[in-house]
């Protein structure tokens, strides 16, 4: 009897102490945020200003048989592809647990005894079935007593205070356009391409097995072959690409190419220096050319290649807006996304639209074209609007448990009446 | 075919191994198959109830890999509802949190509003993520001129790493005094940009809310739409204006939220022109690069979520992240099956167990004791496995083994697959009477069934339409790649005596059963042969249904502290029946030798002849 008034005042203080912290404004809970991206989930709790922990998705490599509490870590890899084979849902399904198991137990989101509910930032053009397993796993094994999920570009723009925009989301699978007028998505214009940082990865890492070189630490160099490829992991790729690689201004064919080759390369020159990329203890260092470094992302802007570049995305956007929208939207440019902190990136974007949009007799509009200036990193902007209206005492619509057995259904904005449908279903 | 490859490229448990299914993964396929035949989604809690020996022995394994089967050092033994939990379906709370490095037992009132760090002086390297520890400017340099004129209180200190070398004046932090220095750096802290501007934010929409609930309710099922309200995601501005009377509201609404809006961007106008220098700034700084010295990691990055810098200068020193004790509880019944010790002290360093209820400790351990001959594995190259079964209880327990049904026998006649019938005789008292081809679903028939929530019912026949149960023998023919005999299907296993450990063995063996191979103290080794019948590189792993048996003699039945196993809830002189299903993988069929080769080449013809 006394274990238990003891751990009853326990938890009344930290009610107490909820309440008077900043980070609650009137002692209601906090919620758990979280933000799946392919490659990295960003989770944290409401009413904090970064999220815990950006955990990427790895692969735990027999995780069944290592000694208890010790996880061995993989490399690398996207929790789900754009083109979702049903056989892979399994998979998706497990590895998505483990990531849960994680972020709940080792990090200390929420027990058992302690539930607290979630809100997801969802991309709106989230495949239904990994809706709908994230939702089961929460459901299921973590008991958490209601889901309430956003669209993450609405959450990303309340992150900069504003409530109309053109949020372009550049993530890991994806390049998305939407605009948004006070506080409602268009979703008849969003735009996609399916172009974003992992094919910049999988360019990169040709680029490097073409063009880059090996230097050992006696001086010796040897230009990079195929044998080294089990070098180029994802997470070296990711952490090039992170560190080392940027933007460059729109590259002038005149001066700047310097060649075609026949499988679609294009080799530029560049100014940019050459830097060596220390791997294996620094026992050998990858001599990434500058060009590379400067070009890798080109793809993102090649309208040739794919058909359409982020730029295309921004004026078809655009130009399916209604008419009186459209210079509200252009001065409130929201980048977010991985791929998007890239440096040179939000002045390329900036640059290279003013120019289109001339072209695309919007002489009017592209002197209004404003990128926002978020003080947030761009990956985690949907994760702090997250938090910060997760903290607010406004309960929105969410997916309680009960519905959840009920119908095992998910809000989804192509059938968003199907919460309204449990009396059908009784008959 | 492909769709089995790829279910065969799944099992993925390196050989040889005894891997047990939990009976979770029974509960998920009653449900699933529920679903399947009923369109209704049970709950987890009727079905949970349902399960017993009889249902479990319905449903084998047919998947076999890391997310079915676990290893019987990874699984939990509830002894009040006697079922094998798996870390997957058990429900975790939090003991204690503590500190990993200075062990100091952290009050969970405290955990949350400190984000989950540590409030003593422990802080992480920022590069390598090791302890960092305090250092006394004035220790280091002691010859040197400029220190020494430097007095008591003038003395500052620094975090240092011993691993990296990393010092925390490489970002410009040192401390006035060498305790305390959480408080003197969280002053640093609050006045990070991103906390102001979130703060700001925040104050911004809890304003907007409130004026809007007052205001009207249009605007209020827009600001839902932050919160995921899809339906008003849909409306679009110019269906709200097509409706005259919302139209004035809206204005009006939106007015006041003009001037809220406007208020908060003041602050912000006219930064397109700064975003932009800082950008190509940026961008010029990496473009002239020399090397990736100053340059962070993708780790390092993510491990400062909040700003993830790009340089070095630009870390922050972290506290070092709490660690949590796990108090494991059974799905089912909530009986705690792992606690560790906790004392009034609450010592984090202390790591024995008050309460363990692993697997092993509970339901026969099963050992693959030796291979006869010991020899790669051929196809139709008959095998003898020697399975050890240890029995931990302190009560002598009775096992009986069922195997799938062969490929032969099921040849014979497909529709109703043999089942051992010596088993049925030799062993009647025991519930579960394994006949494969019985599943009729009796849900289906019965339509008092057909109601949704607890009264669902699953008999001993769960519910399969014929369909699925087809499909699923197909699965599990494809995954089973030989054929198995079990000749001692009934035997004993005396109890597990601690006193006798160390004896030496001295009971002569009684009248010899068929198919034992040795009996030792608490353990029978028993003669299993296999004759693999798959392809070259087919795994030979197959599934056998344990269930054992025990009478609970124990006369005093002492409900708080079970001193061994003796099943609290058993009243004394019961048997209790336990089933579980174990996977046996053995290893890959190989090429057979060169004396074989004539008749493998001839099986190659023929093949491609079909």
């Amino acid at each position: 009897m006394s274990d238990l008034s003891v751990k009853e005042l326990l938890h009344q203080t930290t009610l107490n102490q909820l309440s008077n912290k900043r980070t609650t404004a009137y002692g209601i809970d906090q919620k758990i945020i979280l933000d799946i991206g392919s490659l990295y989930i960003k989770f944290g709790l409401s009413g904090e200003a970064s999220p815990r922990q950006c955990l990427p998705n790895r692969i735990y490599k027999n995780i069944e048989n290592c000694p208890e509490g010790i996880i061995v870590e993989g490399d690398l890899k996207p929790l789900y592809q754009l083109r979702l084979n049903p056989s892979a849902l399994t998979e998706i399904y497990e590895r998505f647990k483990e990531q849960v198991k994680l972020i709940f137990y080792r990090f200390m989101m929420s027990d058992y005894k302690h539930k607290r509910k979630v809100l997801i930032a969802e991309n709106l053009l989230l495949p239904i079935d990994i809706k709908n397993a994230i939702a089961t796993i929460l459901f299921e094994y973590m008991n958490v007593p209601s889901i309430i999920f956003a669209p993450s570009q609405l959450l990303a723009l309340t992150s900069v205070g504003k409530k109309t925009g053109l949020v372009v989301d550049c993530g890991y699978l994806e390049t998305t356009v939407l605009p948004i007028s006070d506080y409602g998505c268009l979703l008849h214009s969003i735009k996609t391409m399916p172009c974003a940082g992992q094919d910049i990865s999988q360019h990169l890492k040709q680029l490097i097995m073409k063009y880059a070189s090996i230097s050992f630490d006696d001086g010796s160099v040897f230009p990079f072959s195929e044998d080294w490829e089990k070098l180029l992991t994802n997470y070296v790729i990711e952490d090039i690409k992170a560190s080392i690689c940027f933007v460059g201004l729109k590259p002038d064919p005149a001066t700047e190419i310097q060649e075609r080759t026949k499988d679609g390369h294009i080799i530029y020159r560049s100014s940019a220096s050459e830097v060596g990329y220390p791997m294996e203890d620094r026992r050998l260092k990858i001599l990434i050319p500058g060009w590379v470094r400067e070009r890798a992302a080109e793809i993102l802007f090649d309208e040739e290649r794919n058909e359409a570049s982020i730029i295309s995305l921004i004026i078809d956007a655009i130009k399916s807006t209604p008419t009186d929208l459209r210079t509200s939207l252009i001065q409130n440019v929201l980048l977010i996304g991985g791929t998007s902190m890239l440096p040179g990136f939000s002045s390329r974007i900036s640059y290279e639209l003013k120019e289109q949009l001339v072209e695309n007799n919007f002489e009017h509009l592209s002197s209004h074209v404003k990128i926002i200036r978020s003080k947030f990193p761009a990956n985690t902007a949907s994760w702090i609007g997250g938090s910060i209206l997760g903290s607010l005492k406004y309960e929105g619509q969410e997916v309680t448990l009960e519905q959840w057995n009920e119908t095992h259904k998910v809000p989804d904005w192509s059938n968003y009446t199907i919460l309204n449908e449990e009396d059908e279903n009784n008959e | 075919m492909e769709h089995l490859n790829k279910n065969n490229n799944k099992n993925n448990i390196p050989f040889p191994y005894v891997y047990y299914q939990c009976t979770c993964q029974v509960v998920s396929k009653i449900r699933r198959d529920i679903f399947f035949s009923t369109n209704q989604f049970p709950l987890k809690e009727p079905v949970e109830s349902e399960i017993n020996s009889t249902t479990i022995s319905h449903f084998p394994p047919t998947h076999f890999n890391h997310y079915r089967l676990k290893s019987i050092y990874n699984l939990y033994f509830c002894p009040s509802c006697c079922e094998i939990h798996c870390p997957d379906c058990v429900k975790n709370d939090f003991l204690c949190f503590y500190c990993p490095n200075c062990l100091f037992d952290v009050p969970q009132a405290s955990v949350v509003s400190e984000q989950n760090r540590c409030i003593r002086n422990c802080f992480e390297c920022p590069v390598c993520f090791n302890v960092l520890t305090v250092v006394s400017q004035k220790d280091v340099l002691p010859t040197s001129a400029s220190t020494s004129s430097i007095t008591d209180e003038q003395n500052s200190y620094y975090l240092a790493c011993n691993v990296c070398q990393w010092k925390s004046l490489e970002i410009d932090l040192s401390f006035d005094k060498s305790t305390g220095l959480y408080l003197q750096l969280q002053k640093k802290e609050s006045v990070l940009p991103h906390e102001v501007e979130f703060q700001n934010l925040r104050n911004y929409y809890d304003k907007c809310l409130r004026s809007n609930s007052n205001m009207n309710s249009i605007n209020t099922k827009r600001l839902s739409a932050l919160f995921g309200n899809s339906s008003s995601l849909l409306i679009s501005p110019s269906i709200i204006s097509h409706i005259p009377d919302l139209k004035t509201k809206l204005i009006l609404a939106k007015r006041e939220n003009n001037q809220k809006s406007d208020e908060y961007n003041k602050t912000n106008d006219n930064q397109d022109s700064t975003i932009l220098m800082e950008d190509e700034l940026e961008m010029i700084r990496l473009k002239n690069l020399e090397n990736m010295e100053e340059l962070t990691s993708l780790e390092q990055k993510l491990n400062q979520p909040e700003d993830q810098p790009k340089f070095l200068s630009h870390l922050r020193i972290h506290r070092i992240p709490l660690r949590v004790k796990l108090q494991t509880k059974c799905n089912k019944c909530e009986k705690i099956l792992i606690k560790q010790e906790i004392q009034k002290m609450k010592k984090p360093s202390n790591i024995r167990f008050a309460i363990k209820c692993f697997a092993r400790d509970y339901i026969p351990n099963i050992f693959i004791q030796q291979l006869i001959p010991n020899k790669p594995l051929y196809k139709d190259m008959p095998v003898q496995v020697l399975l050890k079964f240890v029995n931990p209880l302190s009560q002598e327990i009775q096992v009986s083994l069922t195997t799938l049904p062969n490929k032969q026998n099921e040849n014979e006649n497909k529709s109703k697959p043999k089942i051992d019938t010596d088993i049925k005789k030799s062993a009647p008292k025991s519930p579960m009477s394994p006949i494969f081809g019985r599943r009729t679903s009796s849900l289906m028939a019965s339509p008092k069934a057909r109601k949704r929530g607890p009264s669902l019912k699953i008999s001993t026949a769960p519910i399969i339409p014929t369909k699925i149960k087809e499909e699923q023998y197909k699965k599990s023919e494809g995954v089973s790649s030989c054929n198995v005999t079990v000749l001692a299907k009934n035997f004993k296993i005396p109890a597990y005596d601690p006193l006798k450990e160390f004896e030496n063995e001295t009971e002569p063996t009684e009248q010899k059963q068929v198919g034992i191979f040795e009996k030792k103290k608490n353990s029978v080794s028993i003669v299993v042969e296999v004759r693999p019948t798959g392809n070259v590189n087919d795994r030979v792993e197959f599934p056998i249904l344990v269930t054992y048996s025990f009478v609970n003699d124990q006369k005093e039945v002492d409900n708080e502290t079970p001193i061994s196993p003796n099943y609290a809830e058993l009243s004394h002189g019961v048997q209790k029946f336990v089933s579980f299903w174990t996977v046996i993988g053995i290893g890959k069929i190989v090429e057979e030798n060169i004396d074989n080769n004539k008749d493998n080449k001839n099986k190659e013809n023929k093949n491609k002849k079909k």
